[in-house]
């Protein structure tokens, strides 16, 4: 028993979980509130159809269905609600120094323990969005070169993890997130976050330059700051440069 | 330049898509300066867009200097104060294009996945709901979808390209 608010459909496998919610918003009415959850994704994946390694078994491979309404700002809230609640119920659980970088990935010591990748669908001139959730949890290696850049939760404490109860406290505690969506939780995401202060690289396609992470913006943006001026940035890939 | 050639002028920029002409000339019997501006819009109100290059987005504003080719069918102000109050259009047309904006600010991306084929290409017909694009900000992948019926003549982003707010993405052509 997750949430009373969730409808809970399990997959043994699928191609992507973000797919499978993808496809059942746009074949089936009123799909929403749903939590697709799968034991094995043959083709998970992440920004800009990027591989998500994702074993059987071994992580929280999951996708929220949900309906944020029209307005730009809410949905920047659920994005940011999102990383900072996995962020939130892991410290609680586990004690480690987890980190959250913009925009909304989640760190151990510089790898990655959790993304996340949102997909806006329309249907019907209704907008829905899907809020994929990838968390590293009893993986006890990555293939090279991953091995380098991602982490899981039994590597950082060599205990295994019981996955329900993972899915049942982040569940619990974005139902408390959802009630409160507004600014504030940007400002608590600011406090989760180890980019701040950092020098970063930016890279916006081909395009790539170095500039210190300042501030989040209350619509979301990275703000950073670069030969002497802030400057907004709203896409990219974000690297904090080891110093 | 005499009366002759100012009037052929004035038939010239009545009948062409010029708005607009200044003509400045040195005019050596009279040792003075000769300047001479036609304008066919003075105190016209009503605005249009035009086809723009992806460099100069339009705001979908009132305030925006008209530039009116004679071709294009000027929006009444009512029109434009009424979808002013709603929700900005993310289309704009003009005479028998409708230009496609941005909504936002993010990446511009054709299709679901880099090795997926494009939601649409030039030629392609589209109609209301159709996917044109993807546009990410914050690792949201924003489907773009169309208003409008139309086909594409015109894809003015490149792939992974950087948009802003309003910046015309497609042009569709109306027929």
């Amino acid at each position: 028993m997750i949430n009373s608010n969730y409808k809970i459909i399990q997959l043994d496998e699928v191609d992507s979980t973000n797919e499978y919610a993808k496809k059942l918003v746009l074949q089936e009415d009123n799909q929403y509130k749903y939590i697709v959850i799968a034991d094995h994704q043959t083709s998970g994946k992440g920004r800009l159809g990027r591989r998500w390694e994702s074993r059987r078994g071994m992580g929280l491979w999951m996708s929220l269905i949900l309906k944020p309404g029209e307005q730009q700002e809410k949905m920047v809230w659920i994005n940011f609600a999102v990383s900072l609640t996995v962020c939130e119920a892991l410290k609680e659980l586990t004690g480690l120094p987890l980190e959250l970088k913009w925009p909304n990935d989640i760190l151990i010591h510089g790898k990655k323990i959790c993304g996340i990748l949102l997909e806006t669908v329309n249907k019907n001139k209704e907008l829905f969005l899907i809020v994929g959730i990838g968390l590293n949890i009893n993986q006890q290696d990555f293939p090279k070169p991953l091995d380098s850049t991602a982490t899981s939760l039994f590597i950082e404490t060599q205990t295994v993890w019981d996955r329900a109860a993972l899915l049942q406290r982040i569940m619990s505690k974005f139902d408390e997130n959802s009630l409160n969506l507004n600014s504030e939780i940007i400002t608590r995401w600011k406090s989760l976050s180890g980019m701040l202060g950092h020098r970063i690289t930016v890279m916006k396609g081909d395009y790539t330059f170095e500039a210190m992470a300042i501030d989040i913006a209350k619509d979301g943006a990275l703000v950073v700051e670069r030969n002497g001026k802030a400057e907004k940035l709203y896409a990219g890939d974000v690297h904090i440069s080891v110093n | 330049m005499d009366l002759k050639d100012l009037k052929s002028l004035i038939k010239m920029v009545d009948e062409s898509n010029v708005n607009e002409i200044e003509i400045e000339q040195d005019q050596s019997k009279t040792k003075g300066r000769l300047k001479i501006r036609i304008s066919k819009n003075n105190g016209m109100t009503a605005m249009a867009f035009v086809p723009q290059s992806q460099h100069q987005p339009v705001p979908y504003t009132q305030s925006q200097p008209a530039q009116i080719p004679q071709s294009v069918q000027f929006e009444s102000k009512e029109t434009i104060e009424k979808s002013h109050a709603e929700r900005p259009k993310d289309f704009v047309e003009s005479g028998n294009f409708i230009e496609i904006k941005s909504p936002i600010v993010g990446t511009f991306y054709r299709s679901p996945a880099p090795d997926a084929d494009p939601y649409v290409e030039i030629g392609s017909s589209v109609k209301p709901g159709q996917t044109l694009c993807i546009i990410e900000a914050m690792k949201i992948m924003n489907e773009i979808e169309s208003e409008v019926t139309g086909k594409v003549v015109k894809i003015l982003v490149e792939i992974g390209q950087p948009v802003e707010y309003n910046q015309t993405l497609f042009l569709l052509d109306k027929a």
